[in-house]
């Protein structure tokens, strides 16, 4: 398929997943605050969301 | 070169006009006007008439060349070749430069093979204006209706469009109603995933508003192939990228468009949020999509039978 895929930023509630890295990374109280940055952030980044099994989400642009 | 500064003899003129014309005739008829616009009009539509004309004048241009012993100037055949060859080039570059700014990409697959219908479109033409004026060349040399010239262009016209409905026939692409079905698909949102009738497309909606406008607006389709031998063409990334690039010409697209097989039973699932939520139009575009011609597979020259794959 040869789509190139980069992730641009992790949001995260839980403190011990966010260990820094290249992602930007955020972490925030709540998934309402979490709905409201990943929302933010995919809007100027013009990019999709991912939210994974285990709670976390990424901003991925593909 | 002694023949260079006579003038044309008369007959060779018209022999030369009634070719080019026929051929010019021929490619503004396959030039196609269908739901997918391509070439564009008025200005894509004029260049393809345009370079179809040349390939035309220089198909007529061989028996007069070959008849006043002007064997050098057969040459410039080779230059015929190297315009065909421009025009799929600059076809492939401007589609190629068009595909940042499109809904969705057209894939270098289809590119490939819009560029190549072009160009053998034009050897069309060249080869029926050829054929017009051979006819014209025999029917003179052998003196048969010597005395009705306008007899004698429309036994030539006729020849050159017999020439072109074989090759036409010959040419033919197919479509994908004559291999697949297409029914519409159940949209599910599961979380941050995204299925149709149980397949799963993409987990790449984790937004909530997303998730919203996907089941309010969104469209899915699923493609069935008749046969088992046609998921070969059917599940190729560049046959549903020219599927999907044909749906969103037409209907447009808000956000998200994904293409994805169901590796077990060949489902394919094209689904994505259209401007004109329409899937009676959505339907129709996918059947007559194009079956690009360098994915398509003949099962008849592979050889045996085709199975699925784990059943023996």
């Amino acid at each position: 398929m040869g789509a190139e895929v980069s992730i641009l930023a992790l949001v995260t509630t839980d403190k011990s997943r966010y260990l820094g890295g290249d992602p930007l990374a955020f972490l925030v109280k709540d998934e309402e605050e979490m709905e409201q940055l990943t929302f933010s952030l995919a809007r100027a980044l013009m990019a999709d969301v991912v939210q994974l099994r285990t709670g976390e989400c990424l901003v991925i642009k593909r | 070169m002694e023949n260079n500064n006579d003038v044309i003899s008369p007959e060779f003129l018209l022999l030369i006009i009634t070719a080019t014309v026929v051929g010019t005739i021929v490619r503004s008829l396959s030039i196609k006007q269908d739901y997918r616009q391509y070439p564009n009009y008025p200005n894509g539509t004029l260049i393809h008439l345009v370079t179809g004309a040349i390939a035309s004048a220089l198909g007529a241009f061989i028996i007069p060349t070959l008849m006043t012993k002007n064997f050098t100037a057969v040459t410039f055949l080779t230059l015929a070749l190297q315009q065909f060859r421009e025009v799929r080039k600059v076809e492939r570059e401007s589609l190629m430069d068009l595909e940042k700014n499109e809904f969705t990409k057209r894939g270098n697959t289809y590119i490939d093979g819009i560029s190549k219908t072009f160009e053998s479109r034009n050897y069309i033409s060249l080869l029926v204006s050829f054929a017009t004026a051979l006819t014209m060349q025999l029917l003179n040399v052998y003196e048969i209706l010597t005395d009705y010239t306008f007899i004698t262009i429309i036994v030539s016209a006729a020849v050159g469009f017999i020439v072109y409905f074989l090759l036409k026939n010959f040419t033919k692409g197919r479509k994908v109603k004559d291999i697949a079905t297409v029914r519409e698909g159940k949209i599910e949102i599961k979380g941050s995933e995204l299925h149709v009738e149980g397949i799963f497309v993409t987990n790449l909606i984790g937004l909530k508003i997303g998730q919203r406008l996907f089941e309010e607006e969104g469209l899915a389709a699923i493609i069935e192939p008749n046969e088992i031998h046609y998921r070969i063409t059917l599940e190729h990334f560049g046959q549903r990228q020219a599927m999907l690039f044909e749906s969103t010409r037409v209907l447009g697209l808000k956000r998200y468009n994904y293409t994805f097989q169901n590796l077990r039973d060949g489902r394919i699932v094209i689904a994505f949020i259209p401007i004109i939520k329409d899937f009676d139009l959505f339907k129709e575009c996918l059947l007559n999509a194009p079956l690009i011609e360098s994915v398509k597979k003949s099962p008849r020259l592979m050889g045996g039978t085709v199975k699925a794959g784990g059943q023996q």
